[in-house]
């Protein structure tokens, strides 16, 4: 709202009475059946879409078919949380921002298919995602994390942020690596629309071992993320380089 | 401000204890005086250097401690060392007195007759039996002269596990502001505290935090100049000792020795390990013998002794503890301060700090900056409650594929396997990860495993880039008098 004018197409701001339904709403609320038409359609046109781009997925095995399991995977693209969310086995959530909820397309339609609404911005914004991605892990679902935090615009592996550590060692969830290849080309980062030809493919690695981490503290959170994203590395086969894609949205967490 | 250490420590209390003999303070005033009487009568003053060529004895007590009294600074050197590493500090330092302990005899000859040393003064300090060297003594004891605090007082050669050895430059207020901070931990260092004196004199550990400490409180000091556990047990429960500072492998031997449930160290009441890392077994292990909680701290030469302190090293492994007060202390990567839980370089900022390297700005600007902060060369990572663990020397740690391994976190690992002793971890270029991991090892006597066992035990506990490419059986690991791994000597 500028001058008491309000502008036309703009979404409101960001107001804390902006009524943003909590992990519970969303899981729960998944399972309506205007919900689950909504995402079965979803998936079917993510499917129709993944054999134009040549989509290829090994690893299956690896993925527990059900209880709460951390997919922790690198991020080129737009079309990397579709795949996840839609081309796997068992429905994977995904975090995504507050501002949808403020929009009437995408208000409903999104937690409908599986994204979590979470305020962004500063420590609270940073500690409500990890919050309510525990929330979906507590619900035994499985959730999607990039752990670089963003879309990496050089195609390189980077480092990751310790919330998956803390997410991994709070949870007592299993971490499955994952590598996604040949999506940057379908969309990539900066581009708005996705191309209809492609060669993708997900690699599902196993398993990370979480005996080896005593300890919950930040140095054993670092390690649990260093490790994820040698098995991501490993995946991907994008070259790794040991610093932020870039300059962290996600602030401290207070534990 | 006067120089004297032990000033107003009454005259009969013990200061030293060394085989059968007490030295009181007030003895020990007497020789540290006379010693000084024959230093000026040499031509020795302020500003001058006096090298100590000893090993945990009297004589480097009373060396240090004369040298200091005339307002020079104290350059103190193992008797045990190499002499061709022993010639190689002396050149750097180019001190105009050199006083050696009976055991040194032959470098002080050595170094009159091939006038290493300017003044030609070379000898031992006042009541060492005769030799072939003179005693530099005065006949009455003369009162240590007054000195600015910001003055040089001691140069201690850092262990020089990077590169070459560096002299580092220790003024009066370094070394006593390092000491209060010590003082003031709530360790009990005080006049009843009885101190044990087998860690090296010629480190900082030894020389600030252990002997200057418990001298600057009227402390009594157990000498030991060749390390024995056995011995040093023997002599920590006749004195009844309260207050131990000691290195791991000092601490590991100690718990070998005496096995389960030993009453030696009952009257100990301040027992702490630095300088090398604390393997969480040792811990263990001293706790089992000793029913003692080990401390550790964390410091450098360039900070005059301790900066962070853990008090409960068993029950927080790994941990060097929090900042002391007084200490900044912040981790920084690229030259900015890291982000919560990753990894950084330790800059250190204490009014400790050092002066700089003897004759070499160059090395200085590279670690002491402008705004006073200290640039350890060291990797921790911290916790929120400001809890610090080390990852490693910065140039230590191994970059595989990108991937940072720290070496120490290997040598962990491979030291849990039942046939190895001990371990070093160096990084070896590849063409295609950059680096790699290789690992030598010691083996337990009597024991035999193939080096493939080995890996397959590290692939069992460590992630991918964190094992070693090879596992190299030796018979001996190269390792300072205080028990570093020098992983130099394996690249």
């Amino acid at each position: 709202m500028v001058d008491g004018v309000a502008t036309v197409g703009a979404l409101p701001a960001a107001d804390s009475t902006r009524r943003v339904p909590n992990v519970a709403d969303v899981i729960l609320g998944a399972e309506r059946p205007q919900n689950r038409i909504a995402h079965a359609a979803m998936q079917s046109l993510t499917r129709l879409l993944s054999r134009r781009w040549q989509l290829t997925i090994n690893g299956l095995e690896h993925l527990p078919a059900s209880g709460p399991v951390i997919l922790a995977a690198n991020h080129t693209s737009f079309v990397d949380s579709p795949l996840l969310m839609f081309c796997l086995p068992r429905r994977v959530w995904f975090l995504g921002k507050a501002e949808y909820m403020d929009s009437w397309r995408t208000r409903h339609l999104f937690p409908a298919v599986g994204m979590i609404p979470i305020e962004r911005g500063g420590r609270r914004g940073a500690l409500s995602a990890l919050r309510a991605a525990l929330g979906v892990l507590e619900h035994g679902q499985a959730i999607g994390i990039y752990p670089e935090g963003t879309r990496s615009r050089d195609g390189k592996l980077h480092r990751g942020h310790t919330g998956l550590g803390w997410l991994a060692l709070r949870s007592g969830a299993p971490i499955v690596p994952v590598g996604i290849q040949g999506t940057a080309e379908v969309q990539p980062p900066d581009a708005a629309l996705f191309k209809l030809a492609g060669d993708c493919h997900i690699a599902i690695g196993r398993e990370i071992p979480m005996s080896r981490y005593p300890g919950r503290d930040r140095r054993a959170q670092r390690s649990v993320t260093d490790d994820v994203m040698f098995e991501i590395s490993q995946l991907s086969g994008q070259q790794y380089v040991d610093h932020y894609a870039e300059p962290p949205e996600l602030a401290e967490v207070e534990l | 401000m006067d120089s004297d250490p032990i000033a107003g420590h009454p005259a009969t209390a013990p200061a030293l204890f060394e085989g059968e003999r007490t030295i009181t303070y007030g003895e020990l005033r007497d020789i540290v005086g006379r010693t000084a009487g024959g230093l000026t009568g040499g031509g020795v003053g302020p500003g001058d250097r006096v090298a100590v060529v000893s090993d945990n004895e009297l004589t480097f007590v009373t060396g240090v401690l004369a040298a200091l009294s005339v307002g020079a600074t104290a350059c103190p050197l193992p008797a045990s060392s190499p002499d061709e590493v022993l010639v190689t500090r002396l050149a750097d330092v180019e001190p105009t007195a050199v006083l050696v302990s009976p055991a040194a005899t032959e470098l002080g000859v050595a170094c009159r007759d091939h006038d290493l040393v300017e003044a030609g003064l070379v000898g031992h300090p006042a009541g060492s039996p005769s030799s072939d060297l003179p005693t530099i003594e005065a006949a009455s004891p003369m009162p240590a002269v007054p000195v600015d605090l910001t003055a040089p007082a001691v140069i201690l050669h850092t262990s020089g596990i990077i590169g070459a050895p560096r002299a580092a430059v220790l003024t009066h207020h370094n070394l006593r502001a390092a000491q209060d901070r010590m003082i003031a931990y709530g360790a009990g260092l005080d006049a009843s505290a009885v101190g044990f004196g087998a860690l090296p004199f010629n480190h900082v550990m030894g020389l600030n935090v252990l002997l200057l400490t418990h001298l600057r409180v009227g402390a009594s000091l157990v000498l030991q100049a060749r390390w024995n556990p056995v011995s040093a047990l023997e002599l920590v429960e006749r004195h009844r000792v309260t207050s131990i500072v000691a290195v791991p492998p000092m601490w590991s031997s100690w718990a070998d020795v005496a096995g389960e449930a030993s009453g030696a160290m009952q009257s100990v009441t301040f027992a702490r390990t630095g300088a090398s890392t604390l393997h969480p077994d040792v811990a263990d292990a001293v706790y089992d013998s000793f029913g003692i909680e080990l401390a550790q701290g964390y410091g450098l030469t360039e900070t005059a002794g301790t900066v962070t302190m853990e008090p409960a090293a068993r029950r927080h492994p790994g941990s060097v503890g929090r900042p002391l007060p007084g200490v900044e202390l912040r981790l920084v990567e690229d030259g900015e301060p890291v982000q919560p839980g990753d990894r950084g370089e330790i800059w250190v900022r204490t009014d400790s700090v050092f002066e700089g390297y003897l004759d070499d700005p160059v090395a200085t600007a590279e670690v002491l900056l402008a705004d006073g902060w200290c640039r350890t060369g060291d990797v921790g990572i911290q916790d929120d409650d400001g809890t610090l663990y080390l990852v490693g020397r910065s140039k230590d740690l191994i970059n595989v594929s990108g991937f940072n391994v720290a070496p120490v976190e290997v040598e962990s690992v491979l030291q849990q396997h039942e046939s190895v002793s001990a371990a070093v971890v160096v990084g070896e270029p590849d063409p295609v990860s950059g680096e790699r991991v290789a690992a030598f090892v010691t083996l337990v006597p009597g024991a035999t495993v193939a080096p493939e066992a080995l890996i397959e035990h590290c692939r069992g506990r460590l992630s991918g880039y964190k094992v070693p490419s090879s596992v190299r059986v030796v018979d001996r690991l190269p390792l300072t008098a205080i028990g570093k791994r020098v992983r130099a000597q394996l690249r």
